[in-house]
């Protein structure tokens, strides 16, 4: 959470919001969460800010190699072994087949 | 690395009889101590248990340990399922809870400074380190795919339990934020807080392996 200080307070629009701020409102920028005003101020400052851009870039990269994750099946042997130990805990006795 | 289909087979359905209310019977067949229902229940959810499951814990064999207690979860808690919500949301909640508690109760064999890998800034807001630099694309140039995986989910590894949950559920199952909060006990506000900082962790750890500051 960004907590301002007196020193930090904004004269204007224009200074609202810093790096620091950006950073922290990435995530609801990237779902379009942020309100039309503070979106504006975001957009304002990327169009200034090189770093922010980047930091953005990366930061929506990184989301996209997580999504692209992928995982296998679960194994068959896994699946009659996880059935048998049902069936003895829950029954006590093994499958018939 | 890909994805194989579900072996399961499903059996056949009386004529006019919907998935839902052929679930809703398997239900009610599973509460009154039927065992086949139950192990048809299995064979319906095990392969969605599991990738949910492996995903959070990340080694076969503790995944197979966890699958197991989910459905003994099942069988021991089905009584208590109402209808209120859908059986795989029930079945997903139960499932995220079961291998929390596996991912809470496993000893932090090296301790990961979460902040290390975190942005810093510099006292009037800048970037500390700058300029900041787009490694975006490099990701897919410098590592191989299964490298890049494989990055990644140490780095998954390396989080505290409830962040890993909420960045897995999210970001890999694409589970919405509200109901990774219900499932997790968590307010709207706390799940995108550790999101948040899940993503920047993640996204440190990547910079760094590239050879870039975290900041």
């Amino acid at each position: 959470m960004i907590r301002h200080t007196s020193a930090q307070r904004p004269r204007s629009r224009n200074h609202e919001i810093t790096c620091q701020h950006i950073t922290a409102l990435i995530l609801d920028y990237v779902t379009g969460e942020l309100d039309p005003q503070t979106a504006l101020a975001f957009k304002a400052h990327l169009r200034l800010c090189p770093d922010c851009i980047a930091f953005l870039s990366t930061y929506q990269k990184t989301v996209h190699a997580a999504q692209s994750l992928r995982y296998e099946s679960i194994p068959l042997q896994m699946r009659r072994r996880v059935r048998q130990f049902l069936r003895k805990r829950i029954k006590g006795s093994p499958p018939t087949r | 690395m890909g994805q194989r289909g579900s072996t399961e087979v499903l059996h056949s359905t009386p004529k006019g009889q919907t998935s839902y209310d052929e679930e809703r019977a398997l239900i009610q067949r599973v509460k009154a101590g039927d065992y086949d229902a139950f192990e048809a229940m299995f064979r319906r959810h095990v392969a969605k248990v599991y990738r949910q499951v492996f995903k959070l814990i990340g080694n076969e064999a503790e995944t197979e340990e966890v699958v197991q207690d989910v459905f003994l979860a099942v069988h021991e808690k089905i009584r208590t399922f109402r209808g209120e919500s859908a059986f795989s949301t029930w079945l997903f909640r139960l499932t995220a809870n079961v291998a929390l508690s596996r991912l809470r109760k496993r000893k932090r064999t090296k301790e990961v400074l979460l902040d290390d890998y975190l942005p810093r800034f510099q006292d009037d807001g800048h970037h500390e380190v700058r300029p900041v630099f787009n490694w975006g694309n490099e990701l897919d140039l410098r590592l191989e795919k299964q490298e890049l995986q494989g990055l990644i989910r140490d780095a998954l590894d390396d989080l505290p339990p409830a962040d890993k949950a909420v960045i897995v559920m999210s970001d890999l199952e694409g589970i919405s934020n509200r109901e990774i909060g219900k499932s997790l006990g968590l307010s709207i506000p706390a799940v995108k807080a550790r999101l948040h900082r899940a993503r920047l962790f993640l996204r440190g750890r990547l910079a760094v392996s590239l050879g870039y500051s975290p900041s």
